[in-house]
């Protein structure tokens, strides 16, 4: 990028089941990243971000439409879609806009509301992201892409459904202490795996995957104004920097990657965020992973390089991963507790660091954090963003 | 009166009582699931009242009917009704109540969950089907659901049959039907929970509370982001 | 019979069921197109229970396979205990009513 761009602004809605319509949420997270900021009528570009409104909502041309409702016409606008990793390419493409310096200012908002459709529906909505022919029409569903990767994954590496559990354990504690998480109720090994009522408590989805080790189905909204440092400076704020951002994509049908254990696009896009920030995974205090599926934070945690291949399920087990330890990794409870909101996503995960790098992250705050790290994993990881942020000041 | 009102009154068959047992869930905590007594029911339509304006997820007719219902098993107007509570600590956190038709055929009337997200509903959707089958000994239990969303899934769960000849105690409605071998087949995957529970969880649960309207609201719609 | 195709690459002779204008070996582009059926190999499967509203089965069971010539496809199994690296044979079945249209598709048996 030419100049450096600076998140001045950050903010989110409660995540679970709102109220209001998906303008609205996209309002209330587009007036929490501005009023943080203290930047409004300055704002030269809107990028929306959100996979599935045209199914969900029969709503289209959302950039046009929360333009209309923030009354900031003449402001240019467009809507960003790429799946579950609609956010992440938001960011991304405000982050160039500001980077080139084709505008100072940049409005990023994410959202979705998925809970306008029962949970078969919104499970065959995510499912449409699949391959039409080789994959959609099998009755494919994410977790079922999920389960069958799992099975590989865990028979390769030594992983037990009690690994699994643990990301859960640590992910739903993490979310009790986040107040905009959609669960916020802790669960226990007892409860969901070691006795027989695990069997209703906790059931199949797809094998080796159940309930627990799935993301709920969520609406919400999360928002993020970018700008340039001058402009940045002057909202008084600790300074967050978007110091590299790497992005990567891979085959469409999961069964054409000749090992569909490799996330090859989660490898590329990390090292290339890691090359433009200049720095090693060793130097990030903070993590917000893609765990969609719990087998995925684990996998993550290896393929972008936190920890060599085969160990993400030991550091995890040895509380390294949790807060308080050498790397906590969603420490808003990720996509399992803090909910998924397909569009919303990428975009929330980066308000989530930026606040951890500021100091404003309350009770799951991680100690002295300088240097955080995205994950936003599109499809089942064939368009995957990574970022890393860091304060400057 | 006293004669008049005993033409009213159903006479009743002294059913065999269902044992309670206890099932630990996924948060951890322990709920005991036991029948309720007669004079209990006054409790439980102070949750059943605070709840028939929560218009998500047909909270609102499937708790304006409970409350009828157990209102008419408190004043002797419905025959050979039964209802079961789910407790945690004494809190009331779900109740499920049905009837008798026969000593042959049960009847499913409502399952209502007070808190959400721990598959409380399932747990005590099951244990109403476990009465009937294998405490009362009944051949098959009719159901039916206000809610589609909650009727797909016991439909596709249990796999029940259709009863189009049955037109179903609430509403009219055609019926469906889960018989004792239905039952069974489920019965692994959907039964569960410990019998003797300990006198000290029974202690515990010797008495129901409820919380106060506007918790027990939010709990059950959430706070609405 | 409706059927499922695969293409060959004639450059290289790499085998994709599904179709792309550049191979992804070697990035040729003519290729042949020919049925794809015969005996596979299991690679990884899951049963899956949470389904989209066009299933009222309790669960089924997919799997990833690949065939002798190398060629990969997702599709339906009916086994009652799936193991990976069992051998398995591709028939044409239907795998979704959508619309009232049945849609035909990979079954491994």
């Amino acid at each position: 990028m030419l100049r450096d761009v600076y998140i001045a602004g950050c903010g989110m809605t409660g995540f679970g089941r709102a109220a209001g319509d998906l303008l609205d949420i996209l309002e209330e997270a587009a007036l929490a990243a501005t009023e943080d900021a203290g930047i409004f009528s300055e704002i030269e570009s809107v990028f929306v971000a959100n996979m599935g409104a045209g199914i969900l909502n029969h709503m289209s041309g959302l950039g046009s439409a929360l333009v209309d409702r923030l009354c900031l016409y003449p402001t240019p606008a467009e809507l960003v879609e790429n799946g579950p990793a609609s956010g992440g390419s938001a960011a991304k493409i405000g982050a160039y806009a500001v980077g080139s310096g084709a505008v100072d200012v940049a409005l990023v908002v994410g959202g979705e509301k998925m809970r306008a459709v029962t949970g078969w529906e919104a499970t065959d909505f995510v499912a449409t992201l699949s391959h039409p022919q080789a994959e959609y029409i099998y009755g494919v569903t994410l977790p079922a892409l999920a389960g069958m990767f799992a099975r590989l994954y865990m028979e390769k590496y030594g992983i037990t459904p009690e690994h699994l559990a643990r990301v859960a354990l640590k992910n739903h504690e993490n979310g009790t202490k986040n107040p905009y998480a959609h669960i916020q109720q802790a669960v226990s090994l007892d409860g969901i795996l070691n006795r027989p009522e695990a069997v209703v408590n906790n059931p199949w989805v797809a094998e080796p995957l159940r309930m627990f080790d799935c993301c709920p189905v969520s609406d919400g909204g999360a928002g993020l104004v970018l700008c340039s440092k001058e402009m940045a400076e002057k909202t008084g704020k600790p300074l967050v920097k978007i110091s590299g951002i790497g992005q990567a994509t891979d085959t469409h049908a999961v069964h054409e990657r000749e090992d569909p254990i490799e996330l090859k696009a989660v490898q590329l896009a990390a090292k290339k965020a890691f090359e433009e920030a200049g720095i090693k995974p060793s130097d990030v205090d903070v993590a917000e992973l893609h765990d969609a599926f719990t087998i995925l934070e684990i996998a993550e945690s290896e393929q972008v390089g936190f920890f060599e291949r085969g160990t993400g399920h030991i550091a995890l087990e040895k509380g390294e991963t949790s807060l308080g330890g050498k790397l906590p990794i969603n420490p808003s409870g990720g996509l399992k507790a803090r909910g998924h909101p397909v569009g919303a996503t990428g975009v929330a995960q980066l308000v989530e660091i930026a606040w951890q790098l500021r100091g404003d992250a309350g009770e799951r705050q991680v100690k002295n954090a300088r240097t955080g790290f995205t994950c936003n994993f599109g499809g089942f990881g064939n368009n995957v963003l990574c970022f890393v942020l860091e304060r400057e000041n | 009166m006293a004669q008049l009102e005993e033409v009213l009154r159903p006479q009743v068959w002294e059913f065999p009582p269902y044992p309670a047992k206890s099932i630990m869930l996924a948060s951890g905590e322990t709920m005991v699931v036991r029948q309720a007594k007669r004079e209990e029911v006054p409790v439980m339509l102070k949750a059943a009242a605070a709840l028939t304006h929560v218009e998500r997820d047909f909270y609102d007719i499937v708790a304006a009917r409970a409350y009828a219902e157990l209102l008419g098993w408190l004043r002797y107007r419905v025959r050979d009704e039964y209802c079961l509570v789910g407790l945690i600590d004494g809190l009331l956190v779900g109740l499920v109540n049905g009837r008798s038709l026969s000593k042959k055929v049960g009847v499913s009337y409502h399952t209502i969950a007070m808190r959400r997200g721990l598959r409380i509903g399932a747990h005590l959707f099951a244990s109403k089907m476990e009465y009937h089958v294998e405490y009362l000994g009944q051949q098959e239990v009719y159901i039916v659901a206000e809610s589609p969303i909650g009727f797909r899934r016991w439909m596709i769960e249990y796999g029940l049959e259709k009863r189009p000849q049955v037109h179903h105690e609430l509403g009219g409605v055609m019926s469906w039907s889960l018989t004792r071998d239905l039952y069974f087949a489920a019965k692994d995957r959907l039964v569960v929970g410990e019998r003797p529970v300990s006198d000290e969880l029974l202690e515990k649960s010797a008495t129901i509370t409820v919380l106060e309207e506007d918790a027990l609201i939010q709990q059950v719609a959430g706070k609405l982001k | 019979m409706t059927e499922i195709s695969a293409y060959t690459c004639k450059d290289c002779g790499k085998r994709t069921h599904v179709r792309h204008s550049h191979c992804p070996a070697c990035k040729g582009t003519s290729f042949d197109e020919a049925p794809l059926s015969g005996k596979a190999k299991l690679l990884t499967f899951t049963r899956v229970h949470a389904l989209s509203l066009a299933y009222e089965d309790r669960h089924i069971t997919l799997g990833i396979v690949e065939f002798e010539d190398g060629c990969r496809a997702l599709g339906r199994l009916y086994v009652d205990d799936p193991r990976i690296g069992m051998e398995l044979t591709a028939e044409i079945g239907t795998v979704r009513v959508h619309e009232l249209e049945e849609v035909k598709g990979l079954c491994f048996k």
